[in-house]
C-alpha cells in the first residue's frame, strides 16, 4: 500500500520540552524505552510472572492443608499424576475432543465456504447468518443444549424420536457413551463459524484465471479442490487449524456447565482435571503439574505445525 | 420462448442443489438460536410439557420483566459491560503500543519475549489462574472488578500482541521514514500514519477482546464470589440452577439479553471483524 | 466479610451465604426471616448471598481461601467437616446464645475435637411420595405397606406405558447424578437389604451380600425403565411434579417446590400421598436417612456476636416460624421452637407423616470426617457404573470398598 498521508505538525514544543537538548537519536531511544517500558512491566505482571509462578507451583507441595507453607516435592506431583493412570485418561479424553471438534469444524467450515463459493447471489448474507453460532456466549450454548438433549422433554431427542432414528429417551449427558458427543456438538457449533470466515476470505484469495483455466483444460471441481484450492489454502489452513487445536485445549465452560467432567470422566479434559485439582480438591500443585504437561503437549504440537508450514511448496 | 442451453440447465440445477444444502445447513445452525428466543417467550411448565411445540404458544413478555425486575440481572449486567469495556481499552492501549515496539525495535530480551507471547497463548488458563487467585488473595483483590480486569488482561494481551505486531511487520518502514523526512516526531508518526492504517486490526482486537471478556466463565467463577460483583456469565449460572429446579424460561430470556450485545457488535462491525481477522490469518 | 470501616451510627453489614434464596420456592421464606431479624434489631442488616446448592460448598470454600469470606455461612450437613478441616470456621462454643434451650445431643453430634463448630437450623427427613392417581389407574387404591409390594406397584405403573401427553411413564425414581446427594439417597437401599456403610467401630463395611443386592435391584430398576435413567434428582422431582413418576423418594419439603413445578399448581397436593419408606414387613418402615441444615460462623468475621444474634434468631421460634409459613416444613431443633402454633395444627395432614417421620426410623448422615462427602460421590459413581454402564455389581463394590477405606484412611 503506498499512501502519502497529510502530516499535521504536533504544535512545536521544542523550547520547552526536557528533551529539547538531545539529539535525534537519543530523542528515539527514550521514545522507545517509554513504549517498551510500560507495556513490558504489564506483561511481566500480568502474563510471564502468573506462567512461571504456576510453573514453580507445580514443584510444590502446595495444598489445602499445607498453603501456608508449601513445600518443594520436586516431580512428586507429576509422579503421582502418571503412576495413578488419571494423567493418561485426561490425556485421551483431550485428545479425542480436540481431534473430533477440530476436525468437523474444519470440514463444516470449509464444507459451506465452497458452497457459498465466490458467485453465489446473497452470500454476503449467508455469510452472515453462518456466523451468528459463534455471537452466542459460550454459558448460554451449553444451557441451550442442556435443554435440548433433555431426555424426557429436550427438543433433539423428541425429534430424533419421531423420525424413528432413535430411542426418544435417551439419555445423553449421563451416558458413558454419549456425553463425549454431546459436548462435542455443542462446542463444534459455536466454533464452526471461525473456520467458515477463514475459508470464505481465503477463497477470494485464489485467482479467478487459475480457476478458469483448470476448467477449460476439463478440470472437475474435485480436481480443482485438490490442485489449486488445497495449495493456495495451505497456510490458513495450517494456522487455522493450530489454532483451532489451542482453543479447545483451553475449553473450559461448555463442558463443565453440561456435564461437570462425568459421567465417570469421560468428559474431563485436561483443562477440567487442572480445574478440579486446583478447585476441588485444592491441591494446586498437582493442578499445576496437569498445566505444565499440557503446555509440553501444545509446544510439541506447535512445532509440529511450524515445521508444515515451512515445508509450503507455494511459499 | 427462450431456449435454455444445457449448460443453462446444469448451472440452474448446481445453484439450486446448492442453495438446499445451504439451506438445510443453515436451519441446523440457526435452530439453536430459534429456540431460546422461543423459549424466552414460554414459562416453564410449557417448556418441560410434551408433546413439544415448534412455536410459542404465546408472545408474552413476562419472562423478561420478571427477570429485569427480581433477579440481580442488572447488576450482572453492568459489571459485564464495565469488565469488558475497560479490558478493551487497556488491551489496545498496551498491545499496541508492545506491538509497534516489537516490530519495529530489536533489543534485548525481543526473541525470547516473542516466544514468550506465543506460549503464553498456549499455557492453560486453569494454570494461570491458579497463580492469578494465590496473588490476587494476598494482595485483596478478589471480589473486585479492577481485579477481574487484570486477570482478563492476562489473556487478551497475548494474542493481542501477537496478532497486532503481524499487522505492523505489514507496513512498510517507508512510511515512517518518509514521515521523519518530513520532521514529524515518533509520536506524531505513530498516531497519524501508522495508527490510521491499522485499524481493522485495532478493530479485529478489540472486538477478539470484547467477545473473550464477556463471555469469560472461569475466572469470573474463582476470582468473584460475591453477587455484587459477579458478571453475566456466572451470574446466570448461578441465578437459574437451582437445587430443586431449572428456571428454563428465566434461563432463555436472560441468554437473549445478554447475547444482544454481540449481536448488535456484531451486525455494525461485521466487516471490519471479518477483515481484521482474515487480513490477519493471511499475513500471520 | 461485612464492610469494614462504620460511622458510630451506621448499621453493620453480615454477609448471608446460603442457598435457599436461591430456589424459587424458598428465597421469599429467606426474605421474610431476614426482614423480621432487621426490624427487630435495627442496626444489624443482612446481606444474603445466593448460591446454587451443588456449588455451594466449592464457592465457600474458594471464598474463604481467597480471603474473603462471608459472616455466617449456611452448611448442609455434609460440608461441615470439610470446611472445619480447611480452617476457616469459628469456635462456636462461647458465642451461642441459649444452648440449654437446644434439643439433647443436637449440639454434641456437631462439636469436632470440642469445638462446636456448626449450629444445626432445621432437619429433614427423607420419606416417599405416592402418586394415588397413578396407583389408581394401575389398579391400586390404597399406598404400599411393605417393601415388595412398592415394586410390584412399581412395576405396574411402569406397565401404564405412556400418559396422554405422550410422556413415559415410570414406576420408582432413582438419580443418577454425579453428586453426593445421588450417594446418599442411595443409603436406605442398601440398609434395607441388609448392608451397612461403617460398623460401630467406624470400619468402612460396604463389601457386603446387602449392598451387591441394593445395587442389582437399582440396576434392575434402570434396565426394565421402571426408573428414568441418567437423570438428577432435580429431574425426578419434575417428572413428579407432572405426574409421570409412581412413587418419589425426597425430603418432606417438597410440597412448595412440586407447587411451583406442576401444571395443576396448588391442586397437585390432592393427587399424592406422603408416607415413611415401607420395609419388609408392614408397620416397620426402612431406616431412612435424616439431613441438617446448619448455620456456620465464620472464622474471620469481625462481627462474630452479632452473627450470632442472628443465628439464634434462626434457630429459634420467630425463624422457624416463619421458615415454616409456605410450606417449608422444617423439624425444629430448639424446643422452644417446636412450641410453636403450626405444630399445633390439627389439620395439617402433614404433620401426621412428620410426626410419623420424627418417630420412625432415621440415622442421621454419618457426615464427622471430611471423607464422607467423596465417600458418596464415589457411591454415587459405583451406582452409575452399575446401573448405566452395566457393569458387575460385586466388581464394582469391591472397588468401593476400597476406595472410600482409603479415603477414611488419610
Amino acid at each position: 500500500m503506498t499512501v502519502s498521508p497529510k502530516i499535521e505538525p504536533l504544535p512545536r514544543t521544542k523550547a520547552y520540552s526536557p528533551f529539547a537538548g538531545l539529539t535525534m537519536k537519543q530523542r528515539d531511544n527514550v521514545f522507545v524505552w517509554m513504549l517498551v517500558l510500560p507495556a513490558y512491566i504489564v506483561l511481566m505482571l500480568v502474563v510471564f510472572g502468573p506462567i512461571l509462578n504456576g510453573i514453580i507451583i507445580s514443584f510444590t507441595q502446595n495444598t489445602l492443608r499445607t498453603r501456608e507453607n508449601p513445600t518443594w516435592n520436586s516431580f512428586a506431583n507429576y509422579i503421582e499424576l502418571v503412576e495413578s493412570g488419571d494423567l493418561l485418561g485426561y490425556i485421551t479424553v483431550t485428545f479425542v475432543f480436540v481431534g473430533l471438534v477440530v476436525g468437523i469444524q474444519f470440514l463444516l467450515g470449509m464444507g459451506i465456504a465452497l458452497l457459498i463459493g465466490n458467485d453465489l447471489p446473497g452470500k454476503n448474507l449467508l455469510r452472515g447468518l453462518f456466523m451468528l453460532p459463534w455471537t452466542i456466549p459460550s454459558i448460554v450454548v451449553a444451557f441451550i443444549f442442556l435443554l435440548m438433549l433433555q431426555p424426557e422433554y429436550g427438543v433433539i431427542n423428541y425429534t430424533l424420536g419421531s423420525l424413528g432414528i432413535m430411542d426418544a429417551r435417551t439419555q445423553w449427558l449421563q451416558n458413558p457413551q454419549l456425553a463425549l458427543p454431546a459436548v462435542i456438538m455443542a462446542s463444534v457449533w459455536r466454533q464452526f463459524p471461525i473456520m467458515l470466515i477463514m475459508f470464505v476470505a481465503g477463497l477470494q484469495t485464489i485467482p479467478h484465471d487459475t480457476v478458469e483455466a483448470a476448467k477449460i483444460d476439463g478440470a472437475g471441481p474435485v480436481a480443482i479442490f485438490r490442485h489449486i484450492t488445497l495449495p493456495f489454502l495451505r497456510s490458513i489452513i495450517l494456522i487455522n487449524v493450530l489454532l483451532a487445536i489451542i482453543r479447545n485445549f483451553q475449553m473450559f465452560t461448555i463442558i463443565y456447565s453440561m456435564t461437570s467432567g462425568g459421567p465417570l470422566g469421560r468428559t474431563t479434559t485436561l483443562s477440567l482435571a487442572t480445574h478440579f485439582e486446583a478447585f476441588r480438591s485444592f491441591d494446586w500443585g498437582k493442578g499445576a503439574a496437569i498445566g505444565v504437561v499440557w503446555l509440553g503437549i501444545l509446544v510439541v504440537i506447535t512445532l509440529f505445525f511450524n515445521w508444515l508450514q515451512r515445508r509450503d511448496p507455494m511459499a | 420462448m427462450m431456449v435454455i442451453t444445457r449448460r443453462r440447465q446444469q448451472h440452474i440445477f448446481q445453484l439450486t442443489l446448492r442453495y438446499l444444502l445451504l439451506l438445510f445447513l443453515l436451519t441446523i445452525a440457526l435452530f439453536p438460536i430459534y429456540w431460546i428466543v422461543v423459549g424466552s417467550f414460554r414459562d416453564n411448565s410449557e417448556i418441560t410439557a410434551l408433546p413439544l411445540r415448534f412455536t410459542p404458544a404465546a408472545l408474552n413478555f413476562d419472562n423478561y420483566v420478571r427477570v429485569i425486575e427480581n433477579s440481580n440481572f442488572l447488576t450482572y449486567y453492568a459489571n459485564s459491560v464495565f469488565v469488558s469495556a475497560t479490558t478493551i481499552i487497556l488491551s489496545i492501549v498496551i498491545s499496541v503500543l508492545a506491538a509497534y515496539s516489537f516490530s519495529r525495535y530489536r533489543f534485548a530480551g525481543h526473541n525470547l519475549a516473542m516466544n514468550g507471547i506465543l506460549s503464553a497463548q498456549m499455557f492453560p488458563l486453569v494454570a494461570i489462574l491458579i497463580s492469578l487467585f494465590s496473588f490476587f488473595s494476598s494482595v485483596k483483590l478478589v471480589n473486585n472488578l479492577f481485579g477481574l480486569v487484570l486477570a482478563h488482561l492476562t489473556i487478551a494481551l497475548p494474542f493481542s500482541i501477537w496478532f497486532l505486531k503481524a499487522f505492523f511487520d505489514g507496513i512498510p518502514r517507508d512510511l515512517e521514514e518518509a514521515a521523519y523526512i518530513d520532521g514529524a516526531g515518533r509520536l506524531e508518526t505513530l498516531i497519524q500514519v501508522i495508527l490510521p492504517l491499522t485499524r481493522p486490526g485495532i478493530i479485529a482486537v478489540g472486538v477478539y477482546t470484547f467477545l473473550m471478556s464477556w463471555d469469560d466463565f472461569l475466572f469470573s467463577l474463582i476470582l468473584t464470589t460475591r453477587d455484587e460483583v459477579r458478571t453475566l456469565p456466572v451470574g446466570i449460572a448461578v441465578s437459574f440452577l437451582g437445587e430443586f429446579e431449572y428456571d428454563w424460561a428465566g434461563m432463555m430470556t436472560v441468554s437473549v439479553i445478554s447475547s444482544l450485545p454481540i449481536l448488535i457488535l456484531f451486525i455494525f462491525l461485521n466487516r471490519y471483524m471479518v477483515d481484521g481477522l482474515t487480513q490477519g490469518a493471511i499475513k500471520g | 466479610m461485612g464492610s469494614a470501616v462504620q460511622a458510630q451510627d451506621e448499621p453493620i453489614v453480615l454477609d448471608f451465604a446460603n442457598w435457599i434464596g436461591a430456589e424459587e420456592s424458598t428465597s421469599d421464606d429467606l426474605a421474610a426471616m431476614i426482614a423480621a431479624f432487621e426490624t427487630a434489631h435495627p442496626n444489624i442488616r443482612i446481606n444474603s448471598q445466593p448460591t446454587p446448592f451443588n456449588q455451594s460448598l466449592e464457592t465457600l470454600l474458594i471464598q474463604s481461601l481467597g480471603g474473603d469470606p462471608p459472616d455466617v455461612g449456611m452448611a448442609h450437613i455434609t460440608w461441615v467437616a470439610p470446611l472445619a478441616e480447611a480452617g476457616v470456621l469459628a469456635p462456636l462454643n462461647e458465642l451461642l446464645l441459649n444452648q440449654e434451650d437446644y434439643l439433647p445431643g443436637i449440639l454434641e453430634s456437631q462439636t469436632i475435637a470440642d469445638s462446636l463448630v456448626a449450629v444445626p437450623w432445621a432437619s429433614s427427613r427423607v420419606v416417599m411420595y405416592a402418586n394415588m392417581e397413578l396407583l389408581a389407574q394401575a389398579g391400586y387404591d390404597s399406598v404400599p405397606e411393605t417393601w415388595a409390594e412398592m415394586l410390584e406397584m412399581a412395576y405396574a405403573v411402569k406397565d401404564l406405558g405412556t400418559g396422554e401427553d405422550g410422556g413415559q411413564i415410570y414406576g420408582l425414581g432413582v438419580s443418577s447424578g454425579q453428586v453426593p446427594g445421588a450417594g446418599y439417597f442411595l443409603l436406605p437401599y442398601i440398609w434395607h437389604y441388609g448392608g451397612e456403610f461403617q460398623s460401630e467401630e467406624g470400619n468402612i463395611v460396604l463389601d457386603s451380600e446387602g449392598t451387591i443386592a441394593a445395587f442389582d435391584q437399582i440396576k434392575a430398576l434402570f434396565e426394565d425403565s421402571v426408573s428414568p435413567s441418567g437423570v438428577e434428582i432435580r429431574d425426578l422431582r419434575e417428572l413428579f411434579a407432572q405426574g409421570r413418576i409412581a412413587f418419589h423418594w425426597d425430603i418432606e419439603a417438597m410440597v412448595a417446590t412440586f407447587a411451583s413445578l406442576s401444571p395443576r399448581a396448588e391442586e397437585f397436593r390432592n393427587a399424592y400421598e406422603i408416607l415413611l419408606i415401607p420395609g419388609e414387613m408392614p408397620q416397620t418402615p426402612t431406616d431412612t436417612i435424616s439431613i441438617f441444615h446448619t448455620l456456620t460462623i465464620y472464622e474471620e468475621s469481625p462481627y462474630q456476636e452479632e452473627a450470632a444474634l442472628f443465628i439464634d434468631f434462626l434457630t429459634g421460634p420467630e425463624g422457624i416460624a416463619i421458615y415454616n409459613a409456605n410450606g417449608g416444613n422444617k423439624l425444629p431443633v430448639r424446643s422452644s421452637s417446636g412450641e410453636i402454633e403450626f405444630y399445633a395444627q390439627p389439620e395439617n395432614a402433614f404433620l401426621d407423616v412428620f410426626i410419623q417421620a420424627i418417630e420412625g426410623p432415621a440415622r442421621s448422615l454419618p457426615a464427622q470426617s471430611s471423607a464422607f462427602l467423596d465417600a458418596m460421590l464415589a457411591l454415587a459413581t459405583a451406582n452409575q457404573r452399575v446401573a448405566l454402564n452395566g457393569e458387575e455389581s460385586a466388581t464394582v463394590i469391591a472397588d468401593l470398598q476400597e476406595e472410600v477405606q482409603s479415603l477414611y484412611a488419610e
